[in-house]
């Protein structure tokens, strides 16, 4: 962990469970954390300094970020960066300034995935469909794009789904000519598969799974061993005494002359 | 060698039937330089905002990846619009196509078009392909049979552009007007001027004329053969209309000219439609 990322870590995010979660997830996580994304609604100045119009003095100048808000709709769609701006316009010169959002249209659109061989219908804006096109195709937009500039749980699901099929070779199990053919096409994007089935989900989400996942893997307490040792013994035991009883009763029935008129 | 040329039927352009070939390369730059043209239209896209007026600056960072950043006021929250690609025309796409695509280029093409016809229609049907480095390697044979068949080609080769051809000619009914108090036959410049009327533009070894000529003494409806590419044949109704302009001697009743036999014609076959197609 960087020295910038641990500021940035509130107490519990360094906690037991957070401590547990595997290496390569940790490490994906305080990057999505710490990466810039790439500027969607601002335009960054191409120098640290600008020669001054007025005095002609050579003047630092600096990036001041649009902050972009992020409604938990975009996580349920593929904005492709854009969020809302909130703000104000000053339409006047000699008017008050008038508060202001200025969101993305959206539209929906079927998107094919090529790995998953499904049709989606999902929300998307133009700027989405013209990434998809300059990334020849969703999904080489979806696995190339960064977390951060993705900025979406349903995409970050494709992500994973993507990966997971990759790596396991699910795609395509009747058809070895295609197979062979989206091989070649991503397997560049290819990653271990322990890695891959935690791409995209968030801290809490994955502290779950680890909590799952070591349950699953929990040492089973000697008490509870010896207990259910004890009663299976007992359970044997008994079932044994119950035939051993039948057998005398039967064999006492046999030789004595009072049993019967003793149980009648 | 015949080739159509430009099918731009919509905005009443002629279509060409001429007897220079040009090659596959002059049709997709046509092709290219309709749809830059046709391809402005409104969309909406992402904002681009600035600050009306510049934040004062921040301090210097003091260590590596300070982030710290002065609390800014709400003046610096008015924003001006930069940019919205409002009406940004759309540019067109070029992608490789996969199949045979009626209107728009063959097996093998790589052709420019209209940005929603390639993400709507043929990149999902799998008609087309992106035109990516990895595609062009992957169909490079297919690209090179194509340009193979076009220069190779001793005569004129089958054109995406023949089905819209054959389609627009086949729904066509042709008018010829001709003089109505001189005598004449009709021959096959008569019905390349027609056509030439009607904005099509046809070359005489194209057509096929009927058996027996079509005088002024018999004038009468006929139907002729067109040759497109010297593959395809389409027959075109022709309809005769007789024309005489300024001060007219009107023919005696009694006497029937080439007029009056027409009319004649026309009311024993009722069933012939007698009204010019638009």
């Amino acid at each position: 962990m960087s020295s910038s990322a641990r500021k940035l870590a509130p107490a519990w995010r360094s906690g037991m469970w957070f401590d547990m979660l595997p290496e390569h997830y940790k490490a994906r996580y305080w990057e999505s954390r710490t990466r810039q994304p790439i500027p969607v609604h601002w335009i960054p100045n191409k120098d640290k300094y600008m020669i001054h119009p007025k005095n002609g003095q050579k003047v630092r100048i600096e990036d001041v970020p649009i902050p972009v808000k992020y409604p938990k709709e975009c996580d349920e769609g593929l904005w492709g960066g854009e969020g809302v701006v909130k703000g104000f316009q000053k339409r006047h010169p000699l008017r008050r300034r008038v508060p202001h959002y200025w969101i993305p249209s959206l539209k929906k659109k079927i998107l094919y995935s090529e790995i998953l061989d499904r049709y989606m219908v999902i929300t998307v804006t133009s700027r989405t469909l013209d990434l998809i096109d300059e990334a020849y195709g969703f999904d080489h937009y979806i696995l190339k794009t960064h977390q951060v500039d993705l900025k979406s749980d349903l995409g970050m699901t494709l992500k994973r789904e993507m990966l997971l099929a990759l790596a396991q070779k699910t795609y395509y199990p009747d058809d070895p000519a295609r197979q062979a053919k989206i091989l070649k096409k991503y397997g560049k994007y290819m990653i271990l598969e322990e890695e891959a089935e935690w791409i995209g989900y968030s801290l809490k989400d994955a502290i779950i799974k680890i909590r799952l996942q070591l349950d699953d893997k929990k040492p089973v307490p000697l008490k509870e061993k010896y207990k259910a040792e004890l009663l299976e013994q007992l359970a044997d035991a008994s079932h044994k005494d119950k035939s051993s009883d039948q057998e005398t009763k039967s064999w006492i029935s046999r030789i004595s002359p009072f049993g019967g008129k003793s149980e009648s | 060698m015949l080739r159509v040329l430009s099918t731009l039927v919509r905005t009443r352009s002629p279509l060409f039937l001429t007897k220079t070939s040009p090659s596959s390369q002059t049709l997709l730059l046509d092709r290219q330089a309709a749809c830059e043209g046709l391809e402005v239209h409104q969309t909406r896209n992402t904002w681009i905002l600035k600050r009306k007026w510049t934040p004062p600056l921040n301090k210097l960072p003091r260590y590596e990846d300070d982030k710290r950043r002065r609390h800014l006021p709400s003046r610096f929250h008015v924003y001006e619009l930069v940019e919205h690609r409002d009406s940004v025309p759309l540019k067109p796409l070029e992608v490789l196509l996969v199949e045979n695509v009626e209107g728009i280029g063959m097996k093998g093409d790589i052709v420019k078009v209209k940005l929603n016809l390639a993400r709507d229609q043929l990149l999902p049907s799998g008609q087309a392909v992106y035109c990516s480095p990895e595609n062009l390697e992957d169909y490079a044979d297919l690209i090179e049979k194509r340009k193979k068949e076009i220069e190779d080609a001793e005569g004129p080769t089958r054109s995406a552009f023949v089905e819209t051809t054959l389609k627009y000619l086949q729904q066509m009914r042709l008018n010829i007007t001709m003089n109505r108090n001189n005598p004449w036959t009709i021959t096959k410049n008569h019905i390349a001027v027609s056509f030439r009327k009607a904005g099509v533009v046809v070359p005489e070894y194209a057509i096929t004329m009927p058996n027996d000529p079509i005088t002024s003494d018999n004038p009468r409806d006929f139907e002729i053969q067109l040759m497109v590419n010297r593959t395809d044949e389409v027959t075109v109704p022709c309809h005769m209309f007789l024309y005489a302009s300024g001060n007219v001697n009107r023919a005696a009743p009694d006497d029937k000219g080439a007029y009056g036999k027409l009319a004649e014609a026309e009311m024993s076959t009722p069933d012939q439609p007698t009204n010019p197609s638009p």
